[in-house]
């Protein structure tokens, strides 16, 4: 079986940061459930409104929780996209 | 650093393939010091049959704007050992790699563009490199002729900053540059098609990132 690759990655104003096929993917490109959609674009939310791309975090408290939550949307989305699809993150911003 | 406007991006400097055989043959030291008699810049980004699609959103034959792709003429470099050096060696995140010519857009006055070291976790060729070189090399693949992934970007940032299709102004004075790419074999078909996205820094006037796809959306 071919695995399919998707990266979970945050870049400077995508906000939906899932890619594939070497550029950032359509939020319609998998089939997620709400909660996870929800909380991806959270996240992805959460690294736009806080990490400047000079000073990087404005509030150094938010990178535990930040990580923790990349590694928990990596779990959640392995699940749900099923054995078909290989998720990596790539967290560079923690 | 090399100054990369519209029509550079599409010419060719057939020097390039000598000064890399001649470098190749002299240890990294030497290599620093070596001034390049001529600057390598960019060769036209994609193969005959390619397009880059225009602001008019008319197709435009790449292959018609910088001549016929010649496959034994080896593309110009955008890390020279000067940059290689300041960048991969020194870490010198302010080292100047590049210069592009923006074009004026809504909100934004456009101008000279540098692309930097950087590093990666800020912006530049580091952060570019950083996760998105996978990416930048598979369009590189796509294009079939073995350009290395640095080059594919510079090129695709040259044509997207001097001829925009769209742009819009981000939040923390960043600007999104897209064009249209459209990648054909020699029979017309389709292999990719991407909206480039690049972001710029409209105060700091530098390369934040470039992204083979997703457009300024």
């Amino acid at each position: 079986m071919t695995l399919h690759e998707v990266r979970l990655m945050n870049e400077y104003t995508i906000s939906w940061p899932l890619w594939h096929n070497a550029a950032p993917a359509e939020r319609d490109d998998f089939d997620l459930s709400p909660e996870l959609r929800a909380d991806l674009e959270a996240w992805a939310k959460t690294f736009n409104d806080h990490y400047d791309w000079e000073s990087g975090w404005d509030d150094h408290s938010l990178i535990e929780d930040h990580g923790a939550a990349a590694k928990d949307l990596r779990d959640r989305l392995e699940r749900e996209l099923g054995p078909a699809y290989q998720v990596q993150l790539h967290l560079w911003e923690c | 650093m090399r100054t990369n406007g519209h029509s550079a991006a599409f010419r060719r400097f057939a020097v390039a393939s000598v000064l890399a055989a001649a470098l190749a043959a002299v240890p990294m030291t030497a290599q620093a010091a070596t001034t390049p008699a001529q600057t390598p810049g960019f060769a036209d980004i994609v193969a005959p049959g390619d397009y880059f699609v225009g602001p008019d959103g008319q197709p435009v034959p790449i292959g018609l704007l910088g001549g016929p792709s010649d496959p034994d003429v080896m593309t110009p470099f955008l890390i020279d050992p000067v940059d290689h050096v300041q960048c991969k060696v020194r870490n010198n995140a302010d080292h100047a790699i590049v210069k592009f010519s923006a074009k004026k857009v809504s909100g934004f006055a456009g101008g000279e563009i540098t692309l930097k070291c950087g590093t990666a976790t800020s912006s530049g060729y580091k952060h570019i490199q950083s996760g998105k070189q996978a990416d930048w090399q598979a369009r590189s693949n796509q294009e079939g002729l073995g350009r290395a992934w640095d080059d594919m970007m510079a090129g695709v940032v040259s044509l997207t900053l001097s001829n925009p299709r769209t742009s819009t102004i981000q939040t923390g004075n960043k600007v999104c540059y897209s064009a249209n790419f459209i990648l054909r074999d020699k029979n017309g078909i389709l292999k990719a098609q991407y909206d480039s996205r690049v972001i710029v820094s409209a105060n700091n006037k530098i390369i934040i990132t470039a992204i083979p796809g997703g457009g300024c959306r």
